[in-house]
């Protein structure tokens, strides 16, 4: 017995020996591949700027042929008094526009994000206005879209702290209002902005409360409300110090810092109707007061004109109607612009939207759509972010076409190629005595990394 | 000590998707169009990085989604990439 127990344990003497160095190795190798995920989760951890951007380049040719009525040639100030404005254009150009995003998760539940843009005609600086006169604030609006020069501008960079167990949601800084439906329908993406396109195609800096009314919607229903104050603020360009001076009049009135700005914006989504993927019901009321606009003071009066507005904006949107790849949408604007000189100025503004998104294997992921715009005598100019030479979603007393076909190239970029038309007649508004056509055929080429 | 790994495994996954809001929207997503089939999400991680790299649907792991999510074609596992890689995170207010 003794001598079979002795036997056995030399048998096992070696099988310990390797249990026991193997048992060292798996430790090590455990150690090691713990070592290595922390790494990774330090990485991460103090990695928290996420990098990305596009970068899009085009092409636009552009005719438009201007026909001067005198309408408004004796009228001062205001825009008046402009009588020769008749000449035709003709311009070939190429645009770029970059923007390159940096977005931080300062914690879970506060975010900043940030994009700086630039946009410009190739080899060439210097253009100071976009539409009708650029003031400070049009300026501010405009950002990096303006397609002045080379310089980058902070067209995003604002904080969002947002839980995501609370209904609520803030957001502070110079926000994403910009880009909103249906423009986002042309490159095939998602919604890329906050206003309907249509309500205010701008950058807008200021403070925000969202509300989620997830909880007390039934399923695959959303109501969201966004609630937006966005100052347009007036300091001397000069003295940080001193109020703006309008120069117009006397050229001694100062101007009011601030011209409030409220608005109010209510979504409903609906994803439960058969044979649609989904219904947008987009409100937009916003109103604003006390705006100073220098180019619209009359030189006849000293005191400062001020001017506000009344908006009222419904988008509808249909996608994926019948289970296709058809989407339709419709925005219907109201504006009721008044004024200390204009007094009240209504205006009545359609954009309809369609297009078809095939989903084949011969074309999958192309669009062919049409846009149809239809813009009053009165219409505000809210448009300071789309790049284009043309001002087709701008249109004062106008009706406009825009066919376009949008191909992706590979997963990170597409190209689009549209033609848009239009025409515009007389505005009492700017005192545009200009009745005009124009066409303007480009294509562009984006690309996302 | 195999509890620790999966403990700084589970960590790392859950940091990870509270930061990265790319993997929650592709993750997202996919959960719509598979409804009926759950898709773990270390396999769509597993997805998410081979189409980063730039990988077809017949990639390892996303060819295992596919397989595994009938109403999810490749086709429309592209779109969804696209999607998020072309919308940026916060474009709209209080979207994260």
């Amino acid at each position: 017995m003794k001598q079979l127990f002795l036997l056995t344990l030399l048998a096992l003497v070696p099988t310990l020996g390797f249990s026991q160095e193997s048992d060292t190795t798996v430790e090590s190798r455990l150690e090691a591949i713990e070592g290595k995920l922390d790494d990774i989760e330090l990485t991460q951890a103090l990695n928290k700027l996420r990098f990305s951007g596009s970068f899009m380049n085009q092409y636009e040719s552009f005719y438009e042929t201007n026909r001067d009525t005198g309408a408004f040639d004796t009228i001062q100030g205001a825009g008046g008094g402009n009588p020769d404005q008749g000449q035709d254009s003709t311009i070939s150009a190429y645009i770029m526009r970059v923007a390159l995003n940096f977005d931080v998760a300062v914690s879970k539940k506060l975010h900043f994000y940030s994009t700086l843009g630039m946009s410009k005609f190739w080899n060439m600086s210097g253009r100071t206005t976009r539409t009708g006169g650029d003031n400070d604030n049009f300026q501010s609006l405009g950002g990096g879209y303006a397609m002045e020069d080379s310089k980058a501008h902070f067209d995003v960079a604002y904080l969002l702290y947002q839980d995501l167990d609370n209904p609520w949601a803030f957001a502070l800084g110079r926000m994403t209002t910009n880009n909103g439906p249906p423009l986002n329908q042309l490159d095939g993406i998602e919604r890329s902005g906050t206003y309907p396109a249509m309500s205010y195609n701008v950058i807008l800096d200021g403070a925000a409360i969202i509300y989620d009314f997830k909880k007390y919607m039934p399923k695959k229903n959303n109501l969201k409300t966004r609630l937006f104050y966005t100052p347009f603020l007036n300091v001397n360009r000069s003295s940080r110090f001193k109020n703006k001076v309008d120069p117009s009049g006397n050229g001694t009135e100062a101007v009011k810092t601030h011209a409030s700005m409220v608005t109010l914006l209510t979504e409903y989504t609906n994803k439960n109707i058969s044979g649609l993927k989904s219904l947008d019901l987009y409100h937009s009321y916003y109103t604003f007061d006390g705006f100073y606009d220098e180019v619209r003071q009359s030189p006849l009066t000293a005191d400062v004109d001020y001017e506000g507005a009344v908006a009222n904006t419904v988008y509808l949107g249909l996608k994926g109607i019948g289970n296709s790849g058809l989407n339709i949408s419709y925005t219907y604007s109201h504006f009721l612009v008044h004024g200390d000189s204009v007094g009240e100025l209504p205006s009545f503004n359609h954009l309809y939207s369609l297009n078809y998104k095939f989903d084949n294997k011969l074309n999958a992921g192309h669009i062919i759509g049409a846009e149809y715009i239809q813009n009053d005598d009165r219409k505000v100019p809210t448009d300071a972010t789309t790049i284009h030479v043309n001002e087709f979603y701008n249109l004062t007393n106008g009706i406009g076409t825009h066919l376009f076909y949008t191909a992706p190239l590979g997963r990170t970029s597409i190209v689009r190629a549209g033609v848009m038309s239009y025409e515009q007649g007389e505005s009492d508004l700017f005192y545009r005595d200009v009745e005009s056509k124009a066409t303007a055929t480009y294509v562009r080429w984006k690309v996302f990394f | 000590m195999k509890k620790i790994i999966y403990a700084v495994i589970a960590v790392s996954f859950i940091f990870s998707s509270q930061a990265d809001s790319k993997i929650r929207r592709f993750q997202n997503k996919v959960s719509k169009e598979c409804a009926k089939e759950k898709v773990s999400m270390l396999l769509l991680k597993k997805s998410l990085i081979e189409l980063i790299k730039g990988q077809e649907c017949d990639a390892k792991f996303t060819a295992i989604v596919l397989n595994k999510c009938s109403s999810l074609s490749c086709q429309k596992l592209n779109t969804i990439y696209k999607e998020i890689e072309q919308v940026r995170s916060g474009s709209v207010v209080g979207e994260e």
